[in-house]
């Protein structure tokens, strides 16, 4: 007869003080798991070390801030929690106040800042700290809209109030927006408060950023700068919120300081030519007596238009100097003018200016809602931000100054995966699509600025610019080998201007291996070196930059599909060359196999 | 009963134990990563368009130029620095390149502290022209080695509009510098935040 076996689990039995244990280790992460404060600036027990500059320990970025006004999801056990075990509660008080900063105005009637008329604004959102006397973070949270903070801290305890100039929201959509030093190895700016023992009598702590100026110079330190900058950009957030983003910002640096002049050359000295956007951080002139534009509002929000156009949409854009009046390439006219008209929008104040020169009372101003231009048309900035700016503050069958929808345009889907490259035709057709009521109001806008009112390739453009090579836009490239001539030209300027990238369209129909060849055309204009660029909605995948004189080529497999190709006279890209140039080639597709 | 058998509560602690460790692993990485953005699908195939196209981008420097702010369309002929071995007066001759046909362009110059010009012209004016390059003689004066600047205010009015910006020539006098490496303050496993303490204009008072 068989014996059942009974089997059991071959785990090992523990011993009494082995369940013991157990049990304790149970509870000890219970209690760990559980606690934090609920409302802002209890103090920790298990406190972070603040970052210092040369500090050996010091907060990552990422753990500097769990943030918000409550910071229950802050790890560690909070004093009183901890205390409560041994003795008495610890006398907590309430350490509250306010941020500020000096903000410095533009003149009404003339350039230049105007340091008569500066006030004192709040410091909104900003990272608050709360530190002991060893730069531990005590506590941490975000001043509300007013500039105000409050923490909770140990009566008696030494501590001091930091302000980061940091713009931090982790709930989402969540952003994280820092203001640090290029020439000081990217640090971040904090204002520190002074080291005081708290107490009813030191509740109340204002924190003022001041600008630094004494009437005829930044004789002290510039402390608002920073600060000044970030309200800007939160300027922009809160348009953009309101706009119906529900994107989580990606994280971005605002790199300030006095020392970032108008010199190209080492970023590190300072030496960043003028304020631009990296595609990775926003870099800002601060040189006294020359160039400072942390106080220029159009310009901060310029370039976080930049970052916004980068982040939440799409620019093909080759970017390079640009100004008003210039004939641009079409996606750096639709970015510039996008940016320019975006500043004006979020600060509902069409008269772009920028300050610089002697004690910053020079600069230039530019009327973005402006519609009589002697340039106008496709290739314009000043005609792309003055279809954008005044199809803002159009109440005709829409709410005015309601950025709505065009950041619903750029941000669709329509607009970021289009085949053509970023143009105002591609806006203007999204837009059409997606707001269909708007498509008179929109096409009368842009028929004011000799733009057609066509599809996202600009078909049947009439206005060239002053010069018939530039149209149609984009050239039809058949793919049997027949040529196609397209002339590369920097009559415009170089690099960045009209007629010195020529577009074709390429439809595969079946995938295969292509080969484009460029070859200068019987037209001589000297040793000429064609460039090509290969696209696929925008991105772009393969180019040809040989030395070759006078014909390029390039080899690739291609799936079905719309291809844009980009050809250029790598010399008509070059910004000393001062020859005037016009390259003509023949363009040529073919399978090979 | 079976020594290899486990009671059925010390059993369900363990399980209890090993998910508190694995509750309390996600929570650290979600708090020391806050501003990770969380991924959606937009923002996903934002980043893989972007990614893709990066990629691609450090091969060419096509896409490269920085998205920069409006300004008068002028810049120097050749932005690399200008050197002189030792202190002294040099004469110099700037070049400045517009692309605008027409309109009237006045510069003013001035130095950084290390340098003076001795020339007696420090303001220009130019009536712009096609072919667009234009000269900008200079004596200038440097008293110490160092970097110094050489500061061009450059206002163009065209068509009824008026632009500006300032450009600045770079003067190496003797060798570079060499920069000061900062020591490095990386924790096993940690990102360092180094912060510039600015001075707050503080009031204190009682509650």
């Amino acid at each position: 007869m068989g014996r059942d076996i009974k089997t059991t689990m071959a785990l090992p039995i523990l011993s009494w003080s082995g369940r013991t244990l157990l049990v304790c280790v149970c509870t000890l992460l219970l209690a760990c798991g559980g606690g934090g404060g609920g409302s802002s600036g209890f103090m920790q027990a298990s406190s972070k070390p603040a970052s210092s500059a040369g500090s050996s320990m010091g907060l990552s970025d990422a753990s500097s801030s769990p943030i918000s006004s409550s910071i229950a999801s802050t790890p560690g056990s909070s004093i009183a929690s901890s205390s409560a075990a041994s003795s008495s509660l610890p006398d907590l008080i309430t350490l509250s106040g306010k941020v500020t900063y000096d903000f410095v105005p533009h003149n009404d009637n003339q350039f230049g800042l105007n340091y008569s008329a500066t006030k004192v604004s709040a410091g909104r959102g900003l990272v608050v700290e709360l530190l002991d006397s060893n730069n531990l973070i005590l506590a941490t949270t975000n001043s509300d809209n007013l500039g105000n903070y409050s923490f909770t801290v140990e009566n008696n305890k030494l501590v001091k109030v930091r302000v980061k100039a940091q713009l931090l929201h982790t709930q989402s959509p969540a952003w994280n927006f820092k203001v640090t030093d290029n020439s000081d190895g990217n640090s971040l700016y904090v204002m520190d408060g002074s080291l005081v023992a708290a107490s009813n009598a030191t509740a109340v702590r204002n924190l003022h950023a001041a600008s630094g100026w004494t009437g005829t110079g930044y004789t002290q330190t510039r402390v608002a700068a920073p600060f000044a900058i970030l309200d800007s950009v939160l300027l922009g957030v809160e348009k953009v919120m309101a706009a119906g983003n529900d994107i989580d910002f990606p994280s971005l640096e605002l790199r300030w300081s006095p020392k970032n002049k108008a010199a190209d050359g080492d970023l590190e000295l300072g030496e960043i030519g003028t304020s631009f956007y990296s595609g990775s951080a926003i870099y800002i002139l601060g040189d006294e007596n020359n160039d400072t534009d942390e106080y220029d509002r159009h310009v901060i929000l310029h370039e976080w238009g930049h970052y916004l156009e980068s982040d939440f949409s799409r620019s093909d854009s080759v970017g390079g100097d640009h100004v008003y009046g210039d004939k641009l390439d079409m996606r750096v006219a639709m970015s510039e003018g996008f940016a320019n008209a975006f500043s004006a929008m979020m600060l509902d104040d069409p008269n772009y200016r920028d300050a610089s020169g002697l004690q910053q009372a020079d600069g230039f101003t530019n009327n973005v809602s402006r519609k009589n231009h002697t340039v106008r048309g496709w290739y314009s900035e000043a005609s792309v931000q003055s279809v954008l700016y005044n199809f803002y503050t159009s109440n005709n069958g829409k709410a005015a100054r309601d950025f709505t929808d065009i950041f619903k345009t750029l941000n669709s889907t329509g607009y970021a995966n289009n085949t053509a490259m970023t143009s105002i035709y591609v806006f203007a057709d999204t837009l059409r699509n997606l707001v269909p009521t708007q498509i008179t109001n929109f096409n009368t806008l842009l028929l004011e600025q000799n733009i057609e009112t066509t599809d996202a390739f600009g078909v049947d453009e009439s206005n060239s610019g002053g010069y018939t090579g530039s149209l149609p836009i984009y050239k039809p490239l058949p793919l049997n080998n027949s040529p196609v001539n397209v002339c590369s030209t920097n009559r415009f300027g170089a690099y960045n201007k009209l007629a010195v990238a020529q577009f074709l369209l390429l439809e595969v129909a079946s995938s295969g291996t292509y080969q484009i060849s460029v070859q200068e055309g019987i037209d001589d204009s000297g040793d000429s070196d064609p460039d090509v660029y290969l696209y696929r909605r925008g991105n772009l995948l393969d180019f040809a930059e040989g030395t070759q004189i006078d014909q390029e080529s390039l080899s690739r497999f291609l799936s079905v599909g719309t291809y844009v190709l980009e050809i250029v006279d790598d010399r008509a890209m070059d910004v000393e060359n001062t020859d005037e140039i016009t390259a003509c080639f023949d363009v040529r597709a073919l399978r090979l196999n | 009963m079976n020594k290899m058998s486990v009671s059925y509560l010390e059993f369900i602690a363990a399980i209890i134990i090993f998910a508190c460790i694995v509750i309390l692993s996600t929570r650290e990485k979600t708090t020391d990563a806050p501003e990770q953005s969380q991924p959606n699908a937009k923002n996903a195939a934002i980043s893989s368009s972007v990614n893709e196209k990066n990629l691609h981008l450090k091969y060419s420097e096509h896409q490269q130029h920085k998205r920069t702010k409006p300004g008068a369309a002028v810049s120097l002929k050749n932005s690399e620095p200008l050197y002189a071995t030792v202190p002294g007066v040099y004469e110099y001759q700037l070049q400045l390149l517009s692309p605008n046909h027409e309109g009237k362009m006045t510069v003013d110059v001035s130095t950084s502290d290390g340098l003076a010009i001795v020339s007696s012209a420090h303001h220009f004016e130019f009536e712009l022209h096609e072919g667009g390059e234009y000269g900008v003689p200079l004596t200038i004066n440097a008293n110490a080695e160092g970097r110094f600047y050489i500061q061009l205010h450059i206002t163009i009015t065209a068509d009824g509009q008026k632009s500006s910006r300032v450009i600045a020539a770079i003067l190496q006098v003797g060798e570079p510098g060499v920069k000061a490496q900062k020591a490095s303050t990386k924790g096993a496993g940690q990102e360092v935040e180094t912060v510039i303490s600015l001075p707050a204009q503080e009031t204190i008072s009682p509650r």
